[in-house]
């Protein structure tokens, strides 16, 4: 009942090996969809999933909010991300858009 | 087509004939159709904000705008129309005077009650767009025409507190309320459509911009009504002016369709993904 000094041993928790690598994989995941809403990347993590992130945003600001709404929001194309631009949609778009928005922002990340 | 088919042959033949029965009852269906999505669409978008979201409120007073306009149209409709089915029934003197009364009702409902609860709807969007720093700074020409409008208003407040003297029919004293409430409308036209500029044309901001039309073709439809009575617009000019209040509604209707569109338009790009897998 080894978690090979993963999160769960930090905690004090064990459990079988195959469970625990999965839910070792699942932190790990979390950790990276958190690092890409806030935008900034851990080193050495891959830049290419954070500059699609910030394409598919900057797109789908522009389609729902307004082309020039980036701007309002940071005055640099690379500081874009979910977690600053969430307040806005969900403002004008409603909580429950905003989810599925950010959802599409994500897909396959 | 047949607006303009029966606007020509009134230019021929100087004759309103056609020009009526178009407005009569194509224009009243037209009219009674858009208010109605309007009011449709507005329930919608204030349906897809939770209750404890800004926008809700917004929206709330929005959507009942939507309803007074419609509720306004459908009581004016029925006196228009109803003049002609009852006539010659021995209880049509009766009908027709309360439905007189209930289009006066039509009259206030639709007009200065819209208009005042659309400009609590829109001030309240303001107080979101300026929280998130949508609002930019008004131009030396917006403050010009904001200066334009709180000189007209004043003059007709004190027209009407002159006119009040005369102890005029409740009704009425509340339909002169129109003017000034188009006036706070316009103020807040210019203000939306400074924000407008400032994000670009996406479907919020397209929302907002019909609604800046909605206004802006509102008040020309009343001043050409002013401008008619006063005699200062020719036969066919008046009647070319009564076809600016379509252009009005289908802008009133358009409004809430585009926030609509943009709050729909994450999950159905989620359903035409998973329809693509």
């Amino acid at each position: 009942m080894k978690d090979e000094g993963g999160i769960l041993s930090a905690f004090g928790f064990s459990m079988p090996p195959d469970e625990a690598a999965a839910v070792d994989e699942l932190s790990r995941q979390l950790l990276s969809w958190s690092h890409l809403w806030s935008g900034h990347p851990e080193a050495g993590e891959v830049g290419s999933k954070h500059r699609l992130v910030r394409k598919r945003l900057a797109t789908w600001l522009g389609r729902c909010i307004g082309q020039r709404a980036r701007g309002l929001l940071t005055s640099s194309a690379e500081d874009l991300s979910l977690a600053i631009s969430t307040p806005l949609l969900t403002a004008f778009l409603g909580r429950r858009a905003t989810r599925e928005l950010s959802r599409q922002v994500l897909r396959d990340l | 087509m047949l607006g303009m088919a029966a606007y020509l042959y009134y230019l021929m033949t100087d004759s309103y004939r056609y020009l009526i029965w178009y407005f009569w009852i194509e224009g009243t269906l037209f009219l009674l159709l858009m208010t109605a999505a309007e009011s449709f669409l507005a329930l919608q978008c204030r349906a897809g904000f939770d209750a404890d979201e800004p926008m809700r409120l917004a929206w709330t007073f929005i959507a009942l705008s939507s309803f007074s306009r419609f509720a306004g149209a459908v009581l004016m409709a029925a006196k228009g129309w109803h003049f002609t089915w009852i006539t010659g029934q021995t209880s049509s003197a009766l009908a027709l005077i309360s439905l007189e009364r209930l289009a006066r009702i039509g009259d206030v409902v639709g007009g200065p009650l819209a208009l005042a609860l659309l400009a609590a709807g829109l001030s309240r969007v303001l107080k979101i767009q300026r929280m998130f720093n949508v609002l930019s700074r008004l131009t030396r020409m917006d403050r010009l025409l904001i200066g334009l409008i709180v000189a007209f208003t004043l003059g007709q407040v004190v027209n009407i507190a002159q006119y009040i003297a005369h102890r005029p029919q409740l009704s009425t004293v509340f339909l002169w309320l129109s003017d000034p409430l188009l006036a706070l409308l316009l103020i807040e036209a210019v203000l939306i459509r400074r924000s407008v500029i400032r994000v670009g044309f996406g479907l919020i901001s397209q929302c907002w911009g019909m609604y800046v039309i909605a206004i802006v073709t509102t008040s020309a439809g009343d001043a050409s009504l002013w401008a008619a009575n006063a005699g200062l617009l020719s036969a066919p000019m008046t009647a070319l002016s009564w076809y600016i209040w379509f252009f009005a509604s289908a802008a009133f209707a358009s409004a809430p369709a585009y926030q609509l569109a943009a709050m729909s338009l994450p999950s159905a790009e989620e359903s035409a993904a998973r329809t693509r897998v």
